[in-house]
């Protein structure tokens, strides 16, 4: 399966951290939108076909990572959810996502991880489009 | 976390930094310019854009930003800012979408490809429609 030009949407309050990421997922051919928190997102989520989504799990805002994942669940729950985050999801929360990556991580795993976990699965669609 | 990858100084591409706090808008211009041949580095506000301008490591040539940013910090005040910090780059700010869209398409014509690859109309046309879209939704 081709996953050059997968559509990736990226969510990381720290803009250092997300340009690093960014940047690695798009050397191996991925598309990424930028998400600097929930709100931004959860409006890319309802607004176009997104492939996987790579998360933090606290974000500055009213909304963390968990609301991302959980729209994701509702709305496309086979696109994968994939956590980037310092902190370690609670036994509660780790159904939500796919794989785990504790910061400091390495893109070059994150895009590795998609690229071998992409099976064609649907991409999740924009809310008027579903 | 290790410090984003840099790239060299002399690098070859143009790397634009992008400031506008509405993803919908941000994220067509970026990937447009994208498609310009450019690197692009995306800001969300002031203070992101000049956290990355404080890295003298991460190159960025122009700065093409909305007056109207979130946080302490517009527009104008984050040229002031990102001029003293980088003498030499160049600041664009625009204060619509369509000035916006201009100012990319115009990149473009100036950018590494030298050429459009698309009518930056249709990126007009593009944001426009996901506004309405969100506007739509709730």
């Amino acid at each position: 399966m081709p996953t050059k030009g997968l559509q990736i949407l990226v969510a990381e309050d720290e803009a250092l951290v997300r340009l690093m990421l960014a940047d690695g997922l798009r050397e191996h051919g991925l598309q990424v939108i930028e998400a600097v928190d929930a709100d931004e997102a959860l409006s890319i989520l309802s607004g176009m076909p997104i492939d996987a989504v790579v998360v933090d799990l606290h974000m500055r805002g009213f909304k963390d990572g968990l609301a991302v994942a959980q729209y994701v669940r509702r709305h496309g729950p086979t696109v994968p959810v994939i956590l980037a985050s310092l902190e370690t999801p609670s036994i509660h929360e780790q159904p939500l996502f796919d794989a785990f990556f504790e910061k400091p991580y390495q893109p070059d795993a994150i895009a590795d991880w998609i690229k071998r976990h992409h099976m064609g699965t649907s991409p999740l669609k924009s809310r008027q489009s579903a | 976390m290790s410090a984003p990858r840099p790239r060299s100084k002399t690098s070859p591409v143009a790397t634009v930094l992008v400031l506008d706090g509405d993803v919908l808008v941000r994220m067509p211009l970026c990937q447009y310019l994208r498609d310009c041949g450019y690197r692009v580095l995306e800001a969300a506000s002031a203070d992101e854009a000049i956290t990355i301008l404080r890295k003298p490591d991460i190159q960025v040539d122009v700065a093409l930003s909305d007056t109207e940013l979130p946080g302490s910090m517009n527009g104008f005040s984050f040229a002031v800012q990102a001029r003293s910090l980088r003498r030499r780059l160049e600041v664009v700010l625009v204060s619509t979408l369509t000035r916006a869209v201009d100012a990319a398409a115009k990149l473009c014509d100036e950018g590494p490809a030298l050429m459009k690859p698309y009518d930056h109309k249709l990126v007009l046309a593009h944001i426009k429609r996901l506004l309405a879209a969100r506007a739509h939704n709730g």
